[in-house]
């Protein structure tokens, strides 16, 4: 019996054990609507243990189960909008139905702990020595670990992921945009705090009219006065091999000053770094005359299209300072000084294969060349920031005293060119931002003004049969002398209006230019001058108003801009010499147009016309000859040149990142006009004297370009491939025949990426051309080209990194095999860095390329940099 | 040479322009309060000592929440003033700034539809828009209690996106919402964490906006996707780094440091990606 009961007890107990009750129900307000969202929460009577809840869903149900022993519970419903209710309800399973009350409570506002970072206004505060660590020695490497801040592979900096306006050391701009200087050399402890200036307008007068979503920063300086630098030395054999940087550095809050000294002879081109040139520079200043005019040049090869380092046998040393001096509270003085001495030596055997319709001439010259380059850079910035207007004035002045010598070796003979260029050049940039009611105008004036005394001293003479009566002679000098003056003024505006956006500028250009030159020639040494077919003594003059419109209209996946260009141009040329000379005005209308349209999530379309109309460079014209290389002789005596050219660009794409099947599909045409031909007269030895003739011609190509890539993750592979062909037809001039010439190139490229671990990656890729020429519908040449391009990365510990690049080559039945390998060993200790390198581990003497025109093939073999293993301390004072 | 290379600036200079704005804005509803979190992450999982934080913030509506990080939301704000392209042109100088930030780029909205969960985030250069289901967290109660933040808390726990989650939350801060894609418990959850604490969520501070505060997203063109997709194209990204490094017109040497500093990035929010 006691059993039995017991038995029977535990049935009953255990039921209530497992027995749950299922509690659910409505809630909704006073007017009967449901009322979503509202918290249910379960406690045990008299305890303030949770143990079930439930959330009321859009139709004000919930539903919640409970398990417990106790004979009651304790409901609780919370909301935001609503008065809390509790009740008290017996365990078990039921339904029940709410009705709560609307409230309106007030949560009290409530923080935790003051943020890490302070913000005041725009401006954000971050205290360096909170985010510095010991191994870090620049500012660069505390700012990349602030939040927001980001630093790029080339020492750009971003802050939420935009490039900064400004770097400013204590509110002074020292560098102008090249900050890397700063950033990677000034150590951190210098530093107190870096502020970002959040949405910073740099032009005083634009804050509050233009908006700018660009950041920019600012070095608070520890102490007032601030001296520090840092120093990098390098050292390798064979031959003997230097790279030495010494920045020092000094800031104030009125004064600052950088210097820079670096040389090298390890075929690093530091002198790079003076060229800052953004996209917005290059088209802008597409109307200046080209800063230096180079008519004169000594024979060279095609570079080759791989690392510069690997080639280049240099000596330079470069000298750099700034200095920035804040006058009074509105202006700004800068200077920029740049001194260069660069000695370089290249060698390097050139082939060229010329076609024409009744015969095919081959030329090989063999080159060893010194060019010597020394020159002067000056800036100097006035600059005027205030909430009126906005002032800047640079100045510029060059002074080059560069030389370069050649020698060349062809089959027959040894010809020694020495080319003296020189360059002395000044001008102004004048920019001003000024208010008028509510718009803004921008004025801009360009001057400047160069003189070039360039000659080259070619021995022994060429082109007996035009200049010494088909005698042999012992030299020939050609020298020039051109000096320049251009000026630049304009005016512009630019407003919106709805989904348009519209920039006008009008301005006025003028150019003059006095081009003397003359030949004199030396046989048996006596110097004779030739007469004036070969002497120039011309004025250009060249006259530009322009008026230019821009518009651009958006709608969502819809972008349409045009460009309306009007422009009068007047040129005028006058030989006094020769008593010859040219006068022409045009009205030049220069129109593009074009639209993008992206349609569903991956496609995206474009299409661009452009039409183009250009009076040429009254440089191109010069009624008697002139010696340009050592083997070409030439004559412009025709009207100043008219080109006009219809562009047309289609353009497909299908990008999914999802399957990461990414391709494009571009088609562009070209249609070319010109009013000259330019012929050549090729001599047996490979000179030739270049003429222009007044001929209309045209010429016109197509190119289709393909492109697909996709990533197989299973494989951790990439495959892709490129495919292109260019067709190319036109009208070329030699030796008095006018032929036509179509060239085909095709080409295609698969390449294979394979990322084998995490440390370890390779790449391959095949480069296959096939070059076609057709001189009248004759096929002349018939080229095919393959290479191969093999790359392993490796990393196989934290400070190691071994890549091996190598390149196999098949060029017209010969072949080449070019191998590079790099180690590098980074050690970070001491706040000293130390860097090992081996570069051109096989000793490769020679690289070969390959050029082809309408009727010219070129290859060119270069010499290469021989095996060198070098190594390199940075450390900073 | 000098111009063909202009010429080539010219026709290609509409790709560069490929800018965002202009773009309708998505109204849903006003905030009626605003939660700062503050999230301690490890986004490399073999780097213990590396830890990054960022403030966080969820706009609570009346039936509608939103989850962004306070970097997106600056950033957000900023672009969405831009109205002309003249505006926007010093930041194509820099076509590549495209490629990875570490910023978190997502935005969350609860209950969005009603039931549901937007999710707008960026793979590549793709934004996309996928829907969850709201309600898929299974939370259970603890019967832990203690005091955080001046608030007495209830601690509950859940699995989600590979990773077993602790939350506590506030019955007295009578919501049911939360960082990131957690919600459903009765009361603001205050601090949320991995159990290898390599995300730990923080609560910092609740406010009421004192100006007209919207809930709303920028609508453009994304690609609508499953979260299944979306992780697809976010993994062969981080995977395909140097290609599309090659492709954006980096040389050899910035491909690998891109790739060194992407295999950092290893350690998702959700592990779970299929």
């Amino acid at each position: 019996m006691r059993i039995f009961i017991s038995f029977v007890f535990t049935i009953l107990f255990s039921q209530i054990l497992v027995g749950q009750a299922n509690i659910q129900g409505r809630v909704v307000d006073p007017e009967g609507e449901a009322l979503p969202g509202v918290n249910i929460l379960v406690y045990l009577p008299g305890n303030n243990i949770m143990i079930a809840y439930a959330v009321s869903d859009a139709e004000g149900h919930f539903q919640t189960h409970v398990k417990s022993l106790t004979d009651s519970l304790d409901l609780e419903l919370s909301s935001i909008q609503c008065r809390k209710e509790s009740r008290r309800i017996a365990n078990s399973s039921q339904n029940l139905q709410f009705e709560l009350e609307y409230d309106v409570k007030q949560l009290d506002a409530y923080t935790v702990m003051a943020k890490p970072i302070e913000r005041h206004g725009d401006t954000i505060s971050y205290l360096v020595s909170s985010f510095a660590r010991k191994e870090d020695r620049a500012i660069e490497d505390v700012l990349r670990r602030m939040p927001g801040i980001e630093i790029e592979p080339d020492g750009k900096i971003l802050y939420q992921g935009m490039p900064l306006q400004k770097f400013y050391v204590e509110g002074l701009d020292l560098m102008n945009g090249r900050y890397g200087v700063i950033s990677k050399n000034l150590p951190y402890g210098a530093v107190g705090a870096v502020e970002v200036l959040e949405n910073h307008q740099p032009l005083r007068i634009l804050e509050d009219k233009v908006f700018s979503q660009q950041a920019s920063l600012n070095l608070k300086m520890k102490r007032d006065i601030t001296a520090t630098g840092t120093a990098k030395l390098g050292s390798g054999l064979s031959p003997f091999l230097w790279d030495a940087n010494i920045t020092p550095m000094a800031f104030t809050k009125k004064f600052q000053l950088l210097a820079s000294y670096q040389t090298n002879n390890t075929g690093n081109d530091i002198s790079q770094q003076i060229k800052m040139l953004s996209l917005n520079d290059l088209l802008q200043n597409a109307a200046r005359p080209n800063e230096n005019p180079e008519m004169l040049n000594i024979q060279t090869a095609y570079l080759p299209s791989i690392d510069q380092k690997r080639y280049l046998d240099n000596n330079i040393h470069l000298f750099n300072l700034n200095g920035l001096m804040r006058i009074n509270r509105d202006f700004e003085l800068r200077s920029n000084l740049y001194y260069i001495n660069d000695y370089q030596k290249q060698e390097a055997l050139l082939q060229r294969i010329l076609f024409t319709p009744i015969d095919t001439l081959s030329f090989t010259e063999h080159l060893n060349n010194r060019r010597h380059d020394n020159y002067l850079i000056g800036e100097f910035t006035v600059s005027r920031n205030v909430k009126k207007n906005y002032l800047s004035n640079e100045l510029k002045i060059q002074s080059r005293w560069d030389k370069q010598f050649g020698l060349v070796n062809t089959e027959t003979e040894e010809i020694a060119q020495s080319l003296k260029n020189p360059l002395k050049s000044i001008s102004n940039e004048l920019r001003s931002v000024n208010a008028f009611g509510k718009k803004l105008i921008e004025f801009q004036s360009y001057i400047s003004y160069d003189h070039s005394p360039h000659s080259l001293e070619v021995s022994p003479g060429q082109f007996e049969v035009v200049l010494n009566q088909n005698e042999p002679y012992i030299n020939l000098l050609q020298q020039i002398d051109l000096t320049r003056f251009f000026t630049d003024q304009s005016a512009g505006y630019g407003f919106v209006w709805k989904r348009f956006s519209f920039t006008q500028r009008v301005g006025i250009a003028f150019r003059k230019q006095m081009l003397e030159s003359a030949i004199s020639i030396n046989q048996q040494n006596v110097g004779s001058i030739t007469g004036s077919d070969f002497t120039n003594k011309l004025e250009g003059l060249h006259t530009n108003a322009y008026f230019q419109t821009e518009m651009e209209y958006k709608k969502s996946n819809f972008t349409v801009k045009a460009k309306l260009p009007y422009s009068w141009q007047q040129v005028s040329l006058n030989d006094f010499g020769l008593a010859k000379g040219q006068k022409m005005s045009r009205f030049l209308f220069t129109p593009s147009l074009s639209a993008n349209y992206k349609f569903k999530s991956f496609w995206e379309s474009r299409a661009s016309w452009r039409y183009t109309n250009n009076l040429g460079d009254i440089g191109g014209v010069h009624y008697a000859y002139i010696l340009k290389n050592y083997r070409n002789l030439s004559q412009n005596a025709t009207l100043l040149s008219e080109t006009s050219s219809h562009v047309f660009l289609a353009y497909l794409s299908y990008r999914n990142p999802i399957t990461s099947l990414f391709n494009t599909l571009s088609y562009v045409y070209l249609l070319s006009q010109n009013n000259l031909i330019y012929s050549s007269i090729v001599q047996a030895d490979g000179t030739s004297v270049i003429q222009a003739t007044v001929l209309p011609n045209s010429a016109n190509s197509h190119s289709i370009n393909g492109q697909s890539t996709k990533y197989y993750s299973s494989l951790k592979s990439t495959l892709g491939f490129k495919a292109s062909y260019n067709l190319r037809i036109g009208t070329s001039l030699i030796n008095a025949f006018l032929f036509n010439t179509t060239t085909h190139v095709y080409n295609f490229a698969p390449t294979l990426n394979i990322r084998l671990t995490i440390w370890l990656n390779a790449e391959y890729e095949l480069n296959a051309s096939y070059f076609q020429t057709y001189l009248e519908k004759e096929k002349k040449s018939d080229i095919s080209m393959q290479r191969h391009l093999f790359k392993i990365f490796a990393f196989p510990a934290k400070k190691h990194l071994v890549n091996l690049s190598s390149e196999y080559y098949n060029l017209r039945g010969s072949s080449n095999l070019f191998a590079d390998l790099f180690y590098r060993y980074t050690l970070t200790e001491k706040k000293i860095d130390l860097e090992l390198s081996w570069t051109n581990i096989f000793n490769t003497k020679t690289y070969t390329t390959y050029q082809a025109n309408a009727f010219t093939i070129y290859e060119s073999t270069y010499w290469l940099r021989p095996s060198a293993v070098f190594m390199s301390v940075k450390f900073g004072f | 040479m000098r111009m063909l290379t202009l010429l080539i600036v010219v026709i290609f200079f509409p790709i560069l322009v490929n800018a965002q704005f202009n773009y309708p804005i998505k109204k849903i509803e006003s905030t009626d309060y605003l939660i700062t979190y503050s999230l301690k992450y490890q986004s490399d999982s073999l780097n213990p000592n590396f830890i990054e934080q960022q403030e966080m913030l969820l706009f609570l509506g009346r039936n509608v929440s939103k989850f962004v990080s306070e970097n997106f939301y600056i950033r957000d704000t900023v672009v969405r003033k831009l109205r002309s392209w003249t505006e926007f042109d010093a930041v194509i100088a820099s076509p590549k700034s495209q490629v990875s930030r570490s910023v978190f780029r997502y935005q969350v909205f609860k209950n969005y539809p009603r039931g549901e969960l937007t999710c707008i985030d960026y793979a590549a250069d793709g934004g996309f828009l996928y829907l969850e289901r709201l309600n898929l967290l299974d939370w259970k109660l603890t019967g832990d209690s203690a005091t955080l933040y001046g608030y007495k808390v209830q601690k509950a726990t859940t699995n989600f996106g590979g990773r077993s989650w602790t939350a506590w939350f506030a019955p007295d801060l009578p919501f049911n919402d939360g960082p990131y894609k957690f919600s459903g418990l009765p009361g603001l959850i205050v601090k949320i964490s991995d159990s290898r604490n390599h995300y730990v969520f923080e609560f910092i501070s609740i406010k009421k906006p004192n100006k007209n505060l919207m809930i709303d997203y920028v609508e453009k063109d994304y690609i609508k996707a499953t979260k299944q997709d979306f992780f697809r194209a976010e993994d062969a990204f981080r995977e395909d780094i140097i290609n599309r490094a090659k492709a954006a017109g980096l040389n050899d040497e910035l491909q690998q440091r891109a790739a060194r500093n992407m295999a950092k990035k290893n350690n998702p929010i959700e592990l779970e990606r299929k």
